[in-house]
């Protein structure tokens, strides 16, 4: 038969890694947030173990499929929030991509949770400031939003370590592994 | 719950514990201290005045005169002929940006810093 060649193992494991991800993005999208342009940012959460069970490409794949599938649901596709997630998912993989690059064992969750969160806040701000408001009142923001961007990320982090230590238990996981 | 920290996840903390601390110093809190402050009635403009040097202004606007204090680095009005007195309730002006008028008086006073601060910001 030819045609529409049949999802591998890999392409499952994405696509649930992703729909986890879109559940959590969706979820936080309903929360009002006390400040505009801080959130929790828990869906990084599944990048970083995706990041640390799989490696940087599934956890590429989930962190864009997120942001496609999250604006699709949400009805911000290709809008200005869209641009700005998009950017934002794509400076947090490229700053998690550099540890990666290392031995496995270097970097752990906190560190990988980190660094998303500050490289998402650093290119969301790259763009917000390119795109929409090119105003230097705009960077006196940057401080306290690269402050919640690293608490965040070690809150971040924390809970993906814990998310890790219980999936180490699982057989799928081992056996995926 | 034992966090166990692999080598590098120390250095990107603290890597990151520097950023922001440099995004505040190097961007600030926005708030400088103000130098000098423009006077303006609705007839005229006064000679900027310089805030670090006390003094108290005697200003005539179109009610009457407004007096202004200078004092330590700030500015206030500290009588106006107006009903409100909300120029006096503004209190001390002292960053610069910061802004006091006598609207009834046609009397108001702006400070100025070395740079120029937005009085607010929409997005």
């Amino acid at each position: 038969m030819t045609g529409v060649p049949l999802p591998t193992a890999a392409d499952r494991r994405i696509a649930w890694l992703a729909a986890l991800a879109v559940a959590i993005h969706l979820l936080e999208a309903g929360f009002p947030s006390p400040l505009p342009g801080i959130k929790p940012g828990l869906a990084n959460v599944v990048t970083v173990a995706s990041l640390l069970l799989f490696g940087w490409r599934t956890a590429a794949w989930v962190g864009l499929l997120r942001v496609l599938a999250g604006s699709l649901l949400l009805g911000t596709f290709l809008s200005p929030t869209f641009f700005l997630s998009l950017g934002g998912a794509g400076g947090s993989l490229l700053a998690m991509g550099l540890p990666a690059l290392l031995p496995r064992h270097w970097t752990g969750p906190l560190g990988y949770s980190v660094l998303g969160a500050l490289g998402h806040m650093g290119a969301q701000f790259g763009i917000a400031y390119a795109l929409f408001i090119p105003h230097p009142g705009l960077l006196r923001l940057l401080p306290p939003f690269l402050a919640a961007a690293l608490l965040f990320g070690l809150l971040g982090g924390i809970i993906a370590h814990a998310m890790l230590q219980f999936l180490d238990g699982t057989d799928h996981v081992r056996a995926a592994r | 719950m034992k966090m166990p920290l692999r080598p590098l996840d120390l250095p990107i903390l603290l890597l990151g514990l520097l950023a922001v601390v440099t995004a505040f110093q190097r961007l600030g809190s926005g708030h400088r201290a103000g130098a000098w402050v423009e006077i303006r009635t609705a007839e005229r403009r006064l000679q900027p005045l310089p805030l670090d040097q006390d003094r108290v202004l005697h200003v005539r606007g179109r009610l009457g005169v407004s007096t202004i204090e200078i004092h330590q680095g700030a500015v206030r009005f500290l009588d106006s002929p107006c009903h409100g007195k909300l120029c006096i309730r503004s209190g001390w002006q002292r960053h610069a940006g910061d802004f006091a008028a006598c609207l009834p008086n046609r009397v108001s006073l702006l400070v100025r810093g070395p740079d120029r601060r937005f009085d607010s910001i929409n997005f």
